[in-house]
């Protein structure tokens, strides 16, 4: 048996409920431009009708109708397309980081460039020319001294760059892990809102995408895997490690950084493994420069300062035929040819003998930390030789004027080797380069081509990534964005069922006023 | 297709930054007229480019060796010139000398002028380019003959050598012994110089006959060696003009792979402009309407 004011609280139902569906519209037009939000909808159903079946049920024919009710009001989301989002945008910022490191790095070897290293080689390996020139004159060996602190100040240069790149990188990790650990925290603080109100049987849809969002900002930080069981129990694994576990959570550690496969801290350990490589790479290349072994051929012979061994045979100033590999005593002049094995531009330049006082084994360039292999930061012009550019030893021969030993001023004989080792083929340590042997232009030239190759690499993959990573997103703002146009038709919409509601409603207030008010008055 | 607004966004921006990415990427090349500003514009390129420049830089040092070369050896082929006029000049004044017609005060006034021949190829043999004694071999800084004796002097065998090219070295110097014949030996120049002033004081006549035969000796000594510096010299001459050659075509491979083709960088750089205008106009066009415009 329907009530008499069925009519009046189906209305009512509906009112209320469009009611509802038109705030949600608002809500969605509200948050448009909010990241990370989800346009939401309010489920509406009909109501059970009357009557419901029973023994005291109305033989009344039909069922009636009771009105509009909703069920739940939900988020509209992908949870599949939030997973390959997060996997891609993890790869993505691994691969930022390191094209920005690799464009670092790129910049600081400067090339190609007229102030780079090559340039500065160029001008190194030219004054030694000059110096062959005129080995005698003083302006050709400050030219020599001066091109040569050039050349070390710049790889020192470079070495601080390195350093400086690195240290730049170690803060980076450390304020990406704090920034990572504030997020991770509060995601599990977000865990137990949500538990909450579900627990009431409402969708935390506001509390999730919050939590989604969270969550994408970490994928930027860190490879991540989410894990929700329809229990409800939330977990993500970041790294290998398991950070959340519904409420509780363990923070990430400087550590992450080796465990990491994705995000910015993978990328800062391979920005720092390019770092290394880089170093390693020029390192190579400067100790082979200074102590790289090689066989080098004086033509002019050579006048030895103690007892040698020449890899030819050589015939002395008095006629004496030495074989090769014998022992050539000390102070003998050698007037054929002679080949000698000696490490390098240090190994060469000690042969030479220098300007005024004759004084022989010194070595153009010293580590500043007395070590024997060169680096990029330890390499400096001997500091004698800055002092007194007469200690460029340019002379292959001297000569005994009363006690003393004095070089030949005219002779270029060190000089004349030392140009030519530019063009020697050394030997690299294998595994760096592309270039095992060949000579330093050479290996200088395969390095910047080989870093040219992997900056290269990085700024496409990064690309591609990016590509990707919009379109993922492109498919989510698809699912989940909110479209304006569609919210004006959706407010139109309930508008008109809310006003029409209403206007029922008036009709069954005239249909009631009709009998209570204006029935059984006949005649009056 | 369900489209967003946000997704309108993510797209405009998407099309905005590949296009300004292309646009200042051929701006770059357009103002500066390079094509490869860092390794990774051309791996392989790089390297070749940073070769010609190395190249480029070590042929000018080459071409400053062969004009220090061609510098000695013209003051060299000079300074063979004046020997072979002083030995012209002996010869003729030692045949005037060795006929008996000439009297012997005559004789005396020769052996003046001969002893001034002899002083001048001393001065000859002390010759020096830019402060460096041209025929003492490495030990420019000692002056090779002395007044008093320079028959019995030693020059240094040592040879100076400049480079022209990678690996290619030219010797430049060339001994005073090979000029004037070796110390102490029969046929040194002053030791021959020394023996006709003795004869032409004691009126020997037939040996200085016999010194003629020995002046031509030392002229024939000099022309082997003037000879050898012509040589050197057109050698030294043939690898400038291959050196300036080289740097010619050096310029123009470092160009081939390191210049930006113009025409090519204002065509893609218009057309990325006339893209990104249009990517721009559409943004600006698709983002203002809304189906609110149309709803009162």
């Amino acid at each position: 048996m329907r009530s008499t004011f069925h009519g009046l609280e189906t209305s009512k139902r509906a009112i209320l409920t469009q009611h509802t569906a038109l705030l949600t519209v608002g809500h969605n037009i509200a948050n448009a431009a909010t990241e990370g939000y989800s346009r939401q909808r309010v489920n509406l159903s009909a109501t059970r009708p009357i009557e419901a079946p029973g023994m005291q049920s109305s033989v009344a024919p039909g069922q009636l109708g009771t009105g509009v009710q909703y069920d739940s009001i939900e988020r509209l989301r992908d949870s599949y397309l939030d997973l390959q989002y997060r996997r891609e945008n993890a790869s993505l910022n691994m691969w930022l980081v390191r094209n920005s490191t690799l464009d670092s790095i790129v910049a600081l070897i400067n090339e190609p460039s007229e102030s780079g290293l090559r340039s500065v080689m160029d001008k190194f390996w030219n004054s030694l020319e000059v110096l062959n020139r005129d080995p005698g004159l003083l302006s050709a060996r400050i030219d020599l001294v001066g091109a040569a602190v050039n050349l070390t100040d710049t790889l020192n240069a470079l070495e601080t760059g390195l350093q400086a790149l690195e240290s730049d990188i170690q803060q980076s990790i450390n304020r990406k892990v704090n920034q990572a650990n504030v997020l991770i925290e509060n995601i599990a603080n977000l865990h137990t809102l949500i538990r909450r109100t579900e627990a009431m049987g409402n969708n935390a849809n506001d509390f999730r995408d919050q939590r989604d969002l969270l969550v994408d900002q970490l994928s930027s930080i860190i490879d991540i895997q989410v894990i929700e069981t329809p229990e409800g129990d939330y977990s993500i694994v970041a790294g290998g490690v398991t950070v959340v576990a519904n409420d509780a959570f363990t923070p990430l550690t400087a550590d992450s950084v080796t465990t990491a496969a994705g995000g910015e801290l993978a990328g800062y350990r391979y920005s720092l493994e390019e770092i290394t490589y880089i170093r390693n790479q020029l390192n190579a290349m400067v100790n082979t420069l200074v102590n790289g072994e090689i066989t080098v051929r004086l033509e002019n012979g050579y006048m030895t300062s103690s007892d040698m061994v020449a890899l030819n045979e050589v015939r002395l100033a008095d006629g004496t035929i030495i074989p090769a590999g014998q022992t050539i005593p000390a102070g003998s002049e050698i007037v054929t040819p002679v080949e000698f094995r000696v490490n390098g531009f240090n190994g060469l330049h000690r042969l030479g003998y220098a300007l005024t006082d004759g004084r022989t084994d010194i070595p153009f360039f010293t580590t500043s930390d007395g070590s024997g292999t060169f680096t990029l930061g330890n390499i400096r012009v001997n500091a004698e030789i800055r002092n007194n550019t007469n200690l460029v030893a340019a002379s292959g021969k001297y000569e005994i004027v009363g006690t003393d030993r004095v070089a030949i001023r005219g002779n270029s004989d060190i000089a004349h080797a030392l140009t030519g080792l530019r063009d020697k083929v050394f030997q690299f340590p294998a595994n760096l380069t592309s270039l095992s042997s060949g000579t330093i232009d050479d290996y200088f030239r395969a390095l910047v081509g080989d870093l040219g190759t992997r900056s290269n690499n990085a700024l496409r993959q990064a690309g591609n990534l990016q590509n990707v990573t919009d379109a993922v997103n492109m498919r989510r703002q698809e699912v989940s964005g909110v479209s304006l146009d569609e919210e004006m038709a959706e407010m139109l919409r309930f508008q008109h069922a809310y006003n029409a509601a209403a206007r029922n409603m008036t009709t069954v207030d005239e249909m009631l006023d009709r009998i209570i008010n204006n029935m059984g008055l006949v005649g009056r | 297709m369900r489209v967003t607004n946000t997704m309108q966004h993510i797209q405009l921006l998407k099309n905005l930054r590949n296009n300004n990415t292309g646009i200042i990427d051929w701006q770059n090349k357009l103002a500066t007229g390079r094509r490869i500003h860092k390794p990774g514009d051309d791996p392989v390129g790089v390297g070749y480019y940073m070769r010609y420049n190395s190249e480029i830089n070590r042929t000018n040092e080459f071409l400053e060796n062969a004009n220090t070369g061609l510098g000695f050896l013209n003051t060299m082929d000079e300074m063979m010139q004046q020997t072979s006029d002083v030995l012209k000049r002996a010869r003729v004044l030692v045949q005037q000398a060795s006929t008996g017609t000439t009297p012997d005060d005559a004789r005396q006034h020769i052996a003046a002028e001969i002893q001034q021949l002899k002083e001048q190829l001393v001065m000859i043999g002390n010759s020096s380019y830019s402060g460096r004694y041209l025929f003492n071999g490495q030990k420019t800084d000692q002056r090779p003959y002395s007044l008093t004796d320079p028959a019995n002097d030693r020059t240094d065998r040592g040879v100076y050598y400049l480079n022209v090219s990678p690996n290619v070295s030219v010797p430049v110097s060339i001994s005073g012994e090979e000029i004037f014949g070796e110390a102490g030996a029969a046929d040194n120049a002053f030791r021959v110089f020394d023996e006709i002033l003795a004869h032409l004081n004691n009126n020997e006549l037939d040996l200085l006959r016999a010194d003629m035969e020995r002046i031509d000796g030392l002229s024939d000594r000099v022309n082997s060696v003037w000879a050898e510096i012509g040589a050197r010299t057109n050698r030294f001459e043939l690898v400038k003009e291959r050196i300036q050659d080289q740097l010619v075509s050096l310029k123009d491979l470092r160009s081939k792979v390191g210049d930006a083709d113009m025409a090519e960088a204002i065509i893609e750089l218009t057309q990325r402009e006339n893209v990104l205008q249009a990517s721009l106009a559409v943004g600006a066009r698709i983002m203002q309407v809304s189906l609110i415009d149309f709803i009162r």
